[in-house]
């Protein structure tokens, strides 16, 4: 018995020793000297040792960046998979890429090892996220990038930052300037406009959740209202919005009071565009509006995806929006090319592929 | 005859709880997502670099961590209930995990989110909530003394709980808050070996006062006039029972989260098996604990592909034991 | 050495339980001399709890002192006090269900430092103690499973085991039967034997007959009569002291005292 006064004590030195011993463990293997270096939109410097040959995207909104890791050629071969997030309409990636459907598929929200059951060696997630992943994954040596994509600013570095992950810094500044002539071409009509021409703009996203057709504002640092000030409209809803976390329910009363001079309408894709544009237009509280009366209600346009996501398509979002909103600096402006141009020169899909696959989806003008 | 023969047989099963834990801890070890779900092949721990930093940098801190949840919770439990003269409270009804909480928020948010500025004000906010839970209790006219300090606990839980709630809404969304929500949820998602070190020189001292004074628990849970004819400042040594208690508590809260539960359920459980006596129970519970909460642990990185937060884990089960006891021969019972 | 000093002085005792609040004793003064039984009788209220209490140390008096051979209670480090002074209340539960021989053991806490855990030494006292008591075919029986007489010599056991100086109990023979508590007699004259000290309430005069050597009348928190039991057991002092008509009758030499049903005389 006199051994067993000891056991607590050799019980707890046991417990000291393993926090001691620990942290000397090597946190990971990667001792070669980096190959590539970045700065992550969440500010952290991220070394590779070499280009990713197996990347997994993960996270909340794994679609918004596998449609900008496919704008690089090279990502057919070296996407591992990504998480699975809800189910869409229709894919679009099977499009640009029929071996899409041959890629590894996680469940949601996986753990750091069933994460490194499959070998990774890289993972892109989309937002600052939690640090803990980067550190639990790094003790496996698995590197983790976030990207932005939230804003056209952190879209361009998110670009660039892809293009030296994957070795082709040529096709990241193709992509950018795409996007840039877009965005300038906007620009150029718009920026002399004074702030009494800029319409006073409403855009709300209208769902059926739970059975009844509720109304939402996009929170005030969304893409959303980045689209709407960037094409010369001004956003009347910064108010009673949140800066980042949400949308905002909002009532008819508020919209009555508003009283905009142009309504932006982002349907849910369960619903019928028409439908709900047509619904609203009989509504004898919406056929008050001034924007109603002077028919600028408009559907916010979509093909498989939406336009006013954070997903890459949110250029053409905005150049639509552009032309809707100041129909008469963009007179020049045929959106259907656009979206032939966007589809060809960004996935390399031809406008044959493009009329038979994507323009069934596409709703366009719909008010 | 000796004084106690029934001691022999006490000594026995905990001999043979100690087993189990061993037990749990190998196959804990073993036990992963990596490289297919479950059982992780010894093979693989010998050859594959990567399952071997898997396990050690992993997994083992992890393990430890939960072992180390258990063992607090429930000596923590053990304590509070026989302080209290209470079977129904653990730190979750004393408003001390809840405190916790609130002073790890309040750490994160205000206080610039360092482990040990972290861990301190969830120290400093957890003994505050137990010193009001007490002095609350004994204003309330309702009731005897176990219902009183139960409602006097919930009162104060319910007020960290919405402070902590003011503190999300403050938070900066994209780093604070998710760290605080996650952390809510309770779980060892993140534990990695530098939070053992922040911990344990808390929870190893707490421990051992614990462990050592624990036969002395069955005098403090008597009344005060009875402790002190037998040479004992009852406000004293209860008084550093307590601190450890509530100290090692609010240590592994404030990186493990609330976990419900255990604190509660464990040391009937162990009364059940090795008696009332603190001196057995005491170490049965904490042992009974360690085990409990690895293998929700174990669970809860396992079952799934994702994450099952370890505190609806623990009170799921935790639940379900506790509904067993209830109905199978009523708490403290020994016949 | 000094002069001979009674173990237990106390003088002019007065408490209340609240500042302002009426007094539960009143100028209270007793000697009590080592190796003496000594009784406290008196009606329920009359202050006889709060006084063993005052003799504990527990309670601190608003006026007058007391000492225990010699030196106030706060001179005692509390171990030594404990070791001391020991009581054996009326009434004690545990909401934990210890085992008899568990609760027994509880009395050698005066002689373990805050770490030590009992030893053998320790056990085997506390097993004197039940069989002392005759309880030890009931050592593994839970403390809340025994009957209210079982209950108050287990907690005797652990007064026992405890082996302070003095030893106070507190109507340590109320729930017990006509065999019990010649055993508890017959144990605190073998105490008494010992060399140690006992002090008892009881609001049984017959009692105090059969055992004390020295007794004190309480009533209202005052004191009406202290000295050799045979000497202030007299109808006059119980009839004050219970405002009941009392006869007491010599038989073998013991006293019976009798509460009459009528007026004497009537």
């Amino acid at each position: 018995m006199r051994a067993a006064k000891f056991r607590p004590f050799i019980f707890f030195f046991f417990l000291l020793s393993l926090a001691v011993i620990g942290p000397i463990f090597p946190a990971a293997p990667g001792t070669g000297p980096p190959f590539i270096q970045i700065v992550d939109a969440s500010g952290q410097t991220v070394k590779l040792e070499k280009v990713p040959q197996r990347i997994l995207v993960l996270g909340r909104s794994p679609y918004v960046v596998l449609h900008l890791l496919y704008m690089f050629p090279e990502s057919k071969e070296r996407l591992l998979g990504s998480e699975k997030k809800g189910k869409l309409a229709s894919d679009f990636l099977p499009l640009v890429d029929p071996g899409f459907k041959d890629k590894v598929f996680l469940e949601s929200d996986p753990g750091p090892e069933e994460i490194a059951a499959h070998h990774p060696d890289l993972v892109l997630v989309k937002g600052m996220g939690v640090g803990l992943r980067r550190e639990s994954l790094a003790k496996v040596g698995i590197p983790i990038v976030y990207l932005g994509l939230e804003t056209p600013e952190q879209f361009f570095k998110d670009v660039s930052n892809l293009g030296t992950i994957l070795g082709n810094e040529q096709r990241a500044k193709e992509i950018s300037s795409f996007f840039k002539s877009r965005i300038e071409g906007v620009q150029k009509a718009v920026s002399r406009l004074r702030e009494n021409e800029k319409p006073r703009v409403l855009l709300i996203m209208a769902s059926d959740r739970g059975g009844t057709v509720g109304m939402q504002v996009p929170a005030t640092e969304w893409m959303q209202t980045i689209q709407v000030r960037s094409a010369g409209g001004t956003p009347i809803w910064l108010d009673v919005a949140q800066r980042t976390n949400g949308w905002t329910i909002i009532n008819l009363e508020q919209i009555a009071l508003w009283n905009p001079d142009q309504i932006y309408v982002v349907i849910w894709h369960t619903l019928e565009p028409q439908r709900v544009i047509d619904a609203l237009r009989k509504d004898s509280r919406w056929s008050a509006l001034k924007a109603v009366r002077s028919n600028a209600l408009y559907a916010f346009p979509s093909d498989i995806y939406g336009w006013d996501t954070p997903d890459p398509r949110w250029i053409l979002g905005m150049t639509w929006l552009a032309a809707r909103i100041h129909p008469a600096l963009f007179k020049t402006l045929d959106m259907s090319e656009e979206v032939y141009r966007y589809f060809g020169e960004l996935y390399g899909l031809e406008r044959k592929a493009v009329n038979v696959l994507l323009k069934p989806h596409l709703k366009m003008d719909i008010h | 005859m000796p004084l106690t023969p029934g001691r022999n047989k006490s000594s026995r099963r905990l001999w043979w709880i100690i087993g189990i834990v061993l037990l749990t801890l190998v196959l804990s070890l073993l036990t992963g997502r990596y490289p297919r779900p479950i059982l992780t092949p010894l093979k693989a721990l010998l050859e594959n670099d990567l399952a071997r930093n898997l396990v050690l940098n992993l997994r083992l801190p992890r393990i430890v961590a939960a072992f180390m949840l258990g063992l607090v919770l429930s000596a923590s439990g053990a304590v509070f209930q026989m302080i209290f003269r209470n079977p129904l409270v653990d730190s979750g009804f004393l408003g001390v995990s809840q405190g916790a909480a609130f002073g790890a928020s309040l750490g994160i948010v205000f206080l610039g989110g360092a482990a040990w500025a972290v861990q301190a004000s969830a120290a400093f906010f957890a003994l505050l909530g137990l010193a009001a839970s007490y002095f609350l209790a004994r204003r309330i006219r309702l009731g005897g003394w176990v219902l009183r300090l139960v409602l006097a606990g919930i009162a104060v839980a319910a007020i960290y709980s919405s402070g902590t709630g003011g503190i999300k809404y403050l938070a900066e969304p994209s780093r604070q808050l998710p760290d605080i929500t996650f952390w809510m949820l309770g779980g060892l998602w993140g534990i990695t070996w530098p939070d053992i070190l922040h911990i344990l020189p808390v929870v190893v001292p707490s421990l051992i006062i614990i462990y050592l004074m624990r036969w002395r628990l069955n005098l403090l849970s008597m009344r005060d006039e009875t402790v002190f004819s037998l040479g004992v400042l009852p406000g004293r040594e209860r008084l550093v029972l307590l601190v450890a208690a509530v100290a090692s508590t609010a240590a592994v809260v404030s990186k493990a989260g609330q976990i419900a539960w255990v604190g509660l359920i464990i040391p009937h459980i162990a009364r059940r098996i090795v008696g009332s006596d603190a001196q057995k129970m005491v170490p049965a519970a904490m042992l009974l604990g360690s085990v409990f909460v690895l293998f929700c642990d174990d669970l809860a990185r396992t079952a799934l592909s994702g994450e099952i937060p370890l505190g609806i884990l623990t009170s799921l089960i935790g639940t379900v034991l506790f509904l067993g006891l209830l109905i199978s021969r009523g708490l403290g019972a020994r016949q | 050495m000094s002069r001979h000093e009674p173990l237990i002085a106390a003088r002019d005792l007065t408490f209340a339980y609240r500042r302002g609040g009426p007094d539960v004793l009143r100028g209270i003064s007793l000697e009590i001399e080592s190796g003496t039984i000594t009784a406290v009788l008196g009606p329920n209220g009359s202050g006889k709890t709060t006084l063993l209490n005052l003799l504990l140390g527990w309670l601190q008096p608003q006026k007058g002192q007391i000492e225990l051979g010699g030196r106030p209670h706060h001179s005692y480090s509390r171990r030594a006090l404990s070791r001391t002074v020991g009581l054996v209340p009326q009434d004690e539960h545990a909401t934990f269900d210890l085992t008899v021989s568990e609760y027994v053991l509880l009395g050698r806490a005066p002689y373990l430092d805050f770490l030590e855990m009992p030893k053998s030494g320790d056990r085997e006292l506390a097993l004197q103690a039940l069989k002392t008591t005759g309880l030890d075919t009931l050592r593994e029986r839970s403390v809340s499973s025994l009957s209210s007489g079982e209950r108050q010599l287990a907690t005797l056991a652990r007064a026992l085991a405890q082996e302070p100086q003095i030893l106070l109990l507190d109507e340590p023979m109320s729930h017990l039967d006509i065999g019990n508590t010649r055993r508890i007699l017959r144990i605190l004259e073998a105490m008494k034997e010992r060399g140690q000290t006992i002090v008892f309430t009881t609001h049984d005069p017959n009692i105090v007959a059969s055992v004390a050597d020295s007794a004190i009348l309480l009533k209202e928190g005052r004191l009406l009569a202290s000295g050799p039991a045979s000497a202030v057991l007299d109808a006059h002092n119980l009839s004050a002291t219970y405002g009941v008509p009392v006869e007491v009758i010599r038989i073998n030499g013991r006293l019976i005292v009798l509460a009459t049903a009528t007026e004497k005389g009537a």
